[in-house]
């Protein structure tokens, strides 16, 4: 597992290290699971208000850094149950249904190529939820599977078949009409 | 293992699947072995697209949302429909049924009250003339008893008397 955030000296991180340690990770987590730029912003600030809570207690956790994890996945999990509704009328649209709009692309975007990188993107975003946050977890953050299994309730043989099943998409996605 | 991993095999390889012959001849063949190498690359590469690229915009396409509106305004005019279909076939309500026996007090009070307060109304009773240039009529006067006295004039009949009084009086005309 990443990212314990805790400083190379024995004192523990204070709020403000663990903030500057992993608060674009966390953004960035939160946008891959809930494509939604406001509503991942208002989730990180809703974990890191979590964390000052956690931080005051006497009892904190070894791995600050799973633990910020571990908060934000579930905290999207739930935004994710809640708005259903607003969702559906927003971002239910499937990708491939839709104009993307063309902008001027990335010398990141133009390394990979146009296609390849609005292919990856799309089949992200088709994937079940489930095999998403797997996947984030898994090939992203680069957890163990006990550990995703941990985080999301899940047995580890669920975790490595959602896992198979995202690879199996994603890779057809990058490797279609490309190299 | 001497046959060669199928693409699913790898994937599941790679995804934590459980396969030791399978692993065993991922280390022996270096076809397989280059197979996985482009597998991860092709990973790789998803991750980066994910990590370090921003997400291509999407807009919503015009149809799908006008979609959602007009199903919402189906549904209300259906709701409006059935409620205007249920009002219009609900079988009227009759009023209440009022008892004759209310509308003959209601005019017998109105009768009473004209009497009692009205000074101009035509259902007043009405003092004959002679009546009111002399009270002292001997109409009045073969009464034989005067009030307050009636009660200790001897030979004095009350309901005689009072009878005998109104019908010095008009009794006034009324339609019923």
């Amino acid at each position: 597992m990443k990212g314990d955030g805790r400083a190379s000296v024995e004192r523990p991180p204070t709020y403000e290290e663990l903030f500057a340690a992993h608060g674009r990770r966390l953004a960035r987590l939160c946008r891959l699971l809930l494509a939604d730029p406001q509503e991942s912003q208002e989730v990180v600030q809703e974990v890191f208000l979590k964390l000052h809570q956690a931080y005051t207690r006497p009892e904190s956790p070894e791995d600050w850094g799973a633990w910020l994890t571990r908060v934000a996945v579930n905290a999207c999990h739930d935004r994710r149950r809640a708005g259903w509704w607003m969702r559906f009328r927003r971002y239910g649209e499937r990708l491939d249904d839709v104009t993307l709009l063309a902008r001027e692309a990335t010398p990141e975007q133009r390394a990979i190529g146009e296609e390849t990188w609005r292919r990856v993107w799309a089949a992200f975003r088709r994937l079940p939820d489930r095999q998403r946050e797997v996947f984030v977890l898994r090939q992203l953050e680069g957890w163990s599977t006990r550990a995703v299994a941990e985080a999301l309730g899940l047995r580890t043989g669920s975790v490595k078949s959602h896992l198979f099943r995202a690879i199996r998409r994603l890779r057809a996605a990058a490797s279609e009409g490309g190299a | 293992m001497s046959r060669c991993l199928s693409d699913r095999a790898l994937e599941r390889l790679h995804a934590g699947g459980d396969g030791h012959a399978q692993l065993a001849h991922l280390n022996a063949c270096a076809a397989c072995a280059g197979r996985h190498r482009g597998l991860v690359a092709e990973l790789e590469t998803v991750s980066y697209v994910l990590l370090r690229t921003d997400e291509p915009l999407a807009r919503v396409p015009v149809l799908r949302g006008s979609l959602v509106s007009i199903a919402a305004g189906v549904t209300a005019f259906v709701a409006v429909l059935a409620l205007w279909s249920y009002m219009a076939v609900r079988p009227p309500v009759a009023p209440p049924s009022r008892p004759i026996q209310r509308e003959a007090d209601m005019t017998d009070l109105r009768d009473v009250s004209l009497t009692m307060f009205s000074v101009h109304g035509p259902a007043t009773w009405s003092v004959p003339d002679a009546l009111v240039a002399d009270p002292e009529t001997p109409a009045v006067r073969t009464l034989g008893c005067e009030w307050p006295d009636w009660a200790t004039t001897a030979g004095c009949d009350e309901d005689a008397h009072v009878e005998g009084l109104l019908n010095l009086f008009v009794r006034p005309e009324t339609d019923g």
